[in-house]
């Protein structure tokens, strides 16, 4: 089956093209679908589809024929002619392995970064 | 002069304008501790001393430019400036709050804050070079725009590095939505506080400072601001950000439905091909630009080429604009949204309420409410890039049917009748920026709970705007997923939204960006900004005690509307969006249903759940017993 793909910037500079079609087998899922792309694409178009363990980037923003697919889209299954649009996500995030001297110290120390953390939650010093 | 904590000048300007006089003060420690600084600042001196009966424009309003203790320090994205007063638009709480470097200027001259009070007899302009501080004669720069009145003032003392916070000639005018203009053409625009600044005939303020901000820790502090830089440099969204702007979300937005077309009428436009970020890139980008100190650089020099609008140059061309004054009133024309964009700045005004005001005159021309006879003579057809123009100049200078306008959408519905109230999208007062509460429900309980009107910039809920499940759990645990990263999900959406809005609160007083690395790459949180508070002002700053103080400053801002009348039944967003389903995009076929979210919202809060008005035990609990005797509550 055929599905047709739009990328959206940043992805766009990524694959070099805004839309193309792409021959899958049918009733590929989407994870496949993106995992195809994957790996018969550039690598810095590898690096926003999937995450380190091949899972689909958090950072993805995928619609299934105009529909936001969130949290449901590793359970997605396409049909022939189906359109998927892709997208970097509008909020980044904090990355506890990107995390400096502040980051680790916090996450060492225990801190409750949720908003709705109770008890006396504090910030931890460099100087300890 | 020093306060017992770093990070502050420890002075700053009380500068009456009636009789001329200005006067260096003392930064009150407590002043600092409940507050911290910016919008911080501005709320408690509105609370404490503009009431109910003062009219915005009358020389008893007070108009507050705040620093924080990080802004102009080596944090990232610290360059934010808060502007507050009551708002002429709105009648309640006004803050706007803007980068480029004027901020950090003002403090490196020795000043934490201004605040001017009265009305001088002509037009003046105050010239701050670090401790010498002086009113001008403005009158030969009235009826300036703000680009030839910052020139003058630069070339007057041979100083090109002068920062300003200028208004147009719409401020002069008393334009309701008549913005700041602030070095380097970013805008305090909302709430209509440039009208404030025309009201007290000040043109403009001026500064150029030579200080450096003291520190608590400078090691600590330096170390903070280095990994915070790496972080932002390695957030997985920074390439787009940075390449950018707010421009690169308006593809993604129209998916989504939550790009208002038609005065709201859809949630996607057609032609948004357009009028995106890579059409703007193609078209017009020249280089990256830079606030104070920012990594990010989400600032971008333009300018058209060739065409009809050829050798306009500007910066900061946002989501917002490419909004306003494209797919609001359904015009794919490139060139001339950045030549409204331009046209807006030099004039003083704010994009997001001057598109507004317009796209509503173009429905009610489409719905015959509006005729030539209201007009004079003018055909307000949708996507008519001439007429758009003309009435931009004319709202600018209140000439015609611009006057009527350059009242803001609430005012103009209620002087036109005829049902033109059904058309103003407004949420007291405020003209509704370019997002739609039914795409994502957290963005429709943000615009009314917001303390100045309609506004996303309070909340700011960036998570569930695309569904940012991973964030949402490492913020907020995992039993609040899925719903919390669902943008047309309900439930959970008030916690964000309350979250939103006390770390915004702190983010604004501090003198931080939210376009950095707050909020939309949502990498710095509670914690980061605890630590840097800590680090720079020397107060012990725990995480809670941070989270109480941005809890407090959201709680008076309330306070201050509840003040002025405000109750639950003012939190409303107009009729189209609870009634009229969203016809295209994600959001097809949706209505937004705010009032189990107000209740869930309000019992986080600790606020009455009928009326809207925060419990004496909140406001005790927060140290604002006052509050609890001037709203006389039980």
């Amino acid at each position: 089956m055929n599905i047709s793909v739009r990328y959206h910037t940043p992805l766009r500079w990524a694959r070099g093209l805004a839309n193309e079609t792409v021959t899958l087998p049918t009733d590929a899922s989407l994870v496949a679908a993106l995992k195809h792309l994957a790996e018969n694409n550039p690598s810095a178009l590898r690096g926003m589809l999937l995450g380190p363990e091949g899972e689909i980037s958090p950072h993805l923003v995928v619609f299934h024929n105009d529909s936001l697919a969130a949290a449901e889209r590793n359970a997605v299954t396409l049909n022939d002619g189906d359109e998927l649009r892709l997208f970097l996500a509008v909020s980044g995030g904090h990355d506890w392995d990107r995390a400096g001297a502040c980051g680790r110290k916090q996450k060492e120390s225990g801190v409750d970064l949720r908003a709705e953390g109770d008890g006396e939650t504090r910030n931890t010093r460099s100087s300890g | 002069m020093t306060t017992k904590y770093e990070g502050y000048t420890g002075t700053w300007l009380h500068v009456d304008l009636t009789s001329g006089r200005i006067e260096p003060r003392e930064l009150d420690p407590s002043l600092a501790e409940g507050y911290l600084g910016g919008n911080g600042f501005g709320s408690h001196l509105l609370w404490e001393r503009v009431g109910p009966g003062v009219d915005p424009l009358a020389p008893e309003n007070i108009l507050v430019f705040a620093t924080g203790p990080l802004c102009g320090t080596g944090m990232p994205t610290s360059g934010r400036v808060a502007v507050v007063a009551k708002s002429p638009l709105t009648g309640i709480y006004g803050d706007s709050n803007a980068g480029g470097h004027f901020g950090p200027e003002l403090k490196s001259a020795g000043w934490d804050m201004i605040v001017f009070t009265g009305r001088a007899a002509h037009p003046v302009y105050l010239h701050i070079m670090d401790r010498q501080v002086e009113l001008r004669d403005a009158r030969d720069l009235w009826g300036l725009t703000t680009s030839r009145a910052e020139e003058a003032i630069r070339n007057a003392w041979g100083d090109d590095k002068i920062k300003t916070a200028i208004i147009g000639p719409a401020g002069e005018h008393l334009v309701r939505f008549a913005g700041i203009q602030v070095t380097s053409q970013r805008s305090a625009a909302r709430c209509g506080l440039g009208a404030v600044m025309g009201s007290k005939n000040l043109k403009a303020i001026a500064a150029r400072g030579h200080c450096k901000v003291p520190l608590a820790d400078p090691d600590r502090f330096r170390d903070l601001a280095r990994d915070f830089r790496r972080r932002l440099r390695e957030n997985p969204i920074y390439p787009a950000v940075h390449r950018h702007g707010t421009p690169g979300i308006v593809a993604l937005m129209n998916a989504l439905g939550r790009f208002p077309t038609k005065n709201f009428q859809m949630g996607s436009y057609d032609e948004v091909d357009r009028i995106d970020a890579d059409a703007l890139e193609a078209r017009a980008f020249v280089r990256h630009m830079a606030c104070y100190n920012c990594p990010v650089a989400c600032d971008k020099l333009y300018r058209l080429p060739d065409g009809r609008y050829a050798g306009t140059e500007l910066h900061s061309v946002e989501y917002e604009t490419l909004n306003s004054f494209g797919a609001a009133i359904l015009n794919p024309d490139l060139d001339s949204i950045l030549y409204a964009n331009q046209l807006c700045d030099d004039l003083g005004l704010d994009t997001i309420s001057a598109g507004r005001v317009i796209s509503f005159a173009m429905e009610l021309w489409e719905k015959g409410i509006l005729t030539p006879a209201d007009t004079g003579g003018l055909a307000l057809e949708w996507g008519d890039v001439e007429t758009t123009l003309q009435l931009v100049e004319m709202i600018a200078h209140r000439k015609g049917f611009g006057d009527l306008l350059a009242d803001g959408v609430r005012e103009a519905a209620a002087a036109i009748g005829r049902g033109a109230e059904e058309y103003a999208m407004h949420v007291k007062g405020m003209e509704i920026p370019a997002q739609d509460g039914r795409a994502q429900r957290s963005m429709g309980l943000a615009h009314v709970t917001s303390t100045r009107g309609a506004d996303h910039l309070k909340a700011f809920p960036t998570i569930d705007e695309t569904g940012n499940p991973e964030e949402a759990r490492r913020r907020y645990g995992e039993e609040y997923l899925p719903e919390l990263a669902d943008p047309l999900a309900t439930r959970y959406k008030p916690m964000l939204v309350k979250d939103g809005e006390d770390f915004g609160a702190v983010i604004d007083s501090a003198g931080l960006c939210k376009s950095g690395g707050t909020f939309v790459m949502a990498e710095l949180y509670w914690p980061d900004i605890a630590e840097a508070m800590e680090a720079a002002t020397g107060m012990e700053m725990t995480v809670e005690r941070l989270k109480r103080i941005g809890e407090r400053i959201y709680n008076l801002q309330r306070c201050y509307d509840v003040w002025h009348g405000i109750t639950r039944a003012d939190d409303v967003l107009p009729r189209r969006f609870s009634h009229e389903p969203s016809p295209s995009g994600n959001a097809k076929g949706q209505v937004i249903d705010l009032e189990p979210m107000l209740d869930e919202y309000f019992t986080l809060r600790g606020w009455d759940v009928s009326t809207g008005r925060p419990t004496a035990e909140t406001l005790h609990r927060l140290g604002l017993a006052d509050a609890v005797e001037r709203l006389n509550l039980p």
